[in-house]
């Protein structure tokens, strides 16, 4: 039975923890969600500069955040990116004619962007408004279903903490219950059986989210090890983050309070009645 | 000023059956007393109410100056301390040793290792247990040898009264007055033995108050 307790505490304490680690890590993956707030918008090449800037200023007065990309911009960032194959091209005296004038922006919300795109894409001065709409609502959903299934997995492991504590305890009680009754007629005192109780469950309990907290740790490690062996995500094993402190000690307290709960209910009945005349 | 003092105690379950009716009488420190009755006489209630496994359904039960109502679950710790429980059928914890049972008295107390060895080593001298058997489990022992283990557990932490139901039972002659006399010579120390048997022989052997139960109620009593 302690066995089975261990491994069923165990299994719902670890799987919370990865809950958790995935949705910290899920950004990493997807992308931040600020990238989905974005929208670049592309003018014409005969857009002049001074048309553009106050084109911004009329309609992005609303955005989070503006960063305008000038040509000169755009092209030293395509030489930094393409290197010698952007020296020919500028050579020969085509990239600037090739790349356009455009405004980042970030706005407030996904509906003020979704607005601005639907109002300005046809405008006589934007040539294309590039937003990743599918993406992020693919995401946005993803993100939602996940916390709506960590609510549920925690309220679930919670009740089956409290569960399976008292269930733990009483089987516990059931088969002490002789030395429970000889111990209190020789007058071992109420506090004491349940003091008694209390340290051999903490020490339960402290083993089961150790171990817990070990096996997922090393399953994380791995993950990451494999990941920083492979090139191109590397970039991801550096960011991968595992529980923050906070996380971890909500986590605790929650299981704790679940725990020392259930076992509190079941102890003070099951103790009490070889007090009771 | 007695020790022991019940005042009119009844006790009823719920069947309505009359275990105790009227039962009064008083004990003082250092006194022996025989209770004696057929089976069914209400002995063992009136144990279980004086050792506070039970209460009274009416009538008033002090013990060292204090009414037993006054006790609950979070004090009653205090008064068994101070009293000593031969039970019918031992109540001996068979998964540990018998040394490990005689103990259990001392460490509730939280006597230290050596002080609880150094009691065990003179109680099993005084009882008549044989050291080899401390380290065997009471399960191996005969009945005979299991009432000596519960005798001396019940004394082991010199209690002020002891409450012994029929505690010669499983014992023969000679070994039931050794452990008679063993509680005799505990009322020299002013401890106050209850003792519950129907063996007339054996009243004989020490002086005591004799109350004789029938039917819950006393029939009589001897000085």
């Amino acid at each position: 039975m302690k066995h089975v307790f261990h491994i069923v505490i165990g299994l719902f304490f670890s799987l919370l923890i990865s809950v958790l680690i995935t949705q910290n890590n899920i950004n990493l993956f997807m992308g931040d969600a600020d990238d989905f707030k974005k929208a670049t918008i592309y003018f014409k090449q005969t857009t002049l500069e001074t048309e553009a800037d106050k084109f911004a200023a009329e309609k992005l007065q609303n955005a989070e955040k503006v960063k305008k990309i000038s040509k000169e911009t755009a092209i030293q960032d395509f030489k930094n990116t393409f290197g010698d194959f952007s020296k020919n091209l500028s050579e020969l005296e085509t990239l600037t004619d090739l790349v356009p004038l455009s405004y980042e922006v970030v706005f407030a919300s996904l509906d003020d962007r979704k607005q601005f795109i639907t109002a300005e894409a046809g405008h006589e001065l934007v040539d294309e408004i590039v937003a990743i709409d599918q993406v992020f609502s693919r995401y946005s959903s993803l993100q939602k279903s996940l916390g709506a299934f960590t609510f549920i997995l925690f309220a679930v492991s919670f009740l089956v903490c409290s569960l399976l504590t008292s269930l733990l305890i009483k089987n516990m009680i059931n088969n002490d219950h002789r030395q429970i009754e000889i111990y209190a007629l020789f007058g071992q005192s109420y506090g004491a059986i349940v003091k008694k109780y209390f340290k051999n469950l903490l020490s339960y309990f402290i083993t089961t989210a150790v171990l817990s907290l070990v096996v997922v740790f090393a399953f994380y490690m791995i993950f990451k090890v494999k990941l920083h062996a492979t090139p191109d995500l590397r970039f991801m094993s550096d960011r991968l983050t595992f529980l923050t402190v906070s996380q971890f000690l909500i986590l605790l307290f929650s299981f704790a309070v679940a725990y020392f709960g259930g076992l509190y209910f079941v102890l003070k009945r099951s103790v009490l009645k070889s007090f009771q005349r | 000023m007695p020790i022991l003092e019940l005042s009119h105690v009844y006790k009823t379950y719920q069947n309505d059956r009359h275990a105790l009716k009227n039962i009064s009488f008083a004990a003082n420190a250092g006194e022996f007393i025989f209770l004696t009755g057929h089976s069914g006489a209400g002995k063992s209630t009136l144990f279980k109410i004086l050792s506070a496994q039970e209460s009274a359904t009416s009538g008033s039960v002090s013990v060292f100056d204090k009414n037993m109502n006054e006790y609950d679950h979070r004090n009653i710790h205090e008064y068994r301390r101070q009293i000593g429980i031969i039970f019918q059928d031992f109540k001996l914890i068979p998964e540990i040793t018998n040394r490990a049972n005689l103990a259990i008295p001392l460490n509730v107390l939280n006597k230290s290792k050596k002080e609880i060895d150094d009691e065990i080593q003179q109680i099993t001298d005084l009882v008549g247990i044989k050291s080899s058997y401390l380290d065997e489990y009471p399960e191996s022992l005969s009945g005979g040898e299991q009432q000596k283990i519960a005798v001396a557990r019940a004394i082991i932490h010199r209690p002020k009264i002891i409450f012994a139901d029929e505690p010669t039972g499983n014992l023969d002659k000679e070994a039931s007055i050794n452990i008679l006399m063993i509680l005799k010579e505990l009322t020299k120390w002013e401890t106050t033995v209850l003792f519950a048997t129907h063996d007339e022989n054996l009243m004989s052997k020490v002086q005591g108050k004799v109350i004789h139960l029938k039917a819950g109620e006393i029939e009589s009593t001897t000085l």
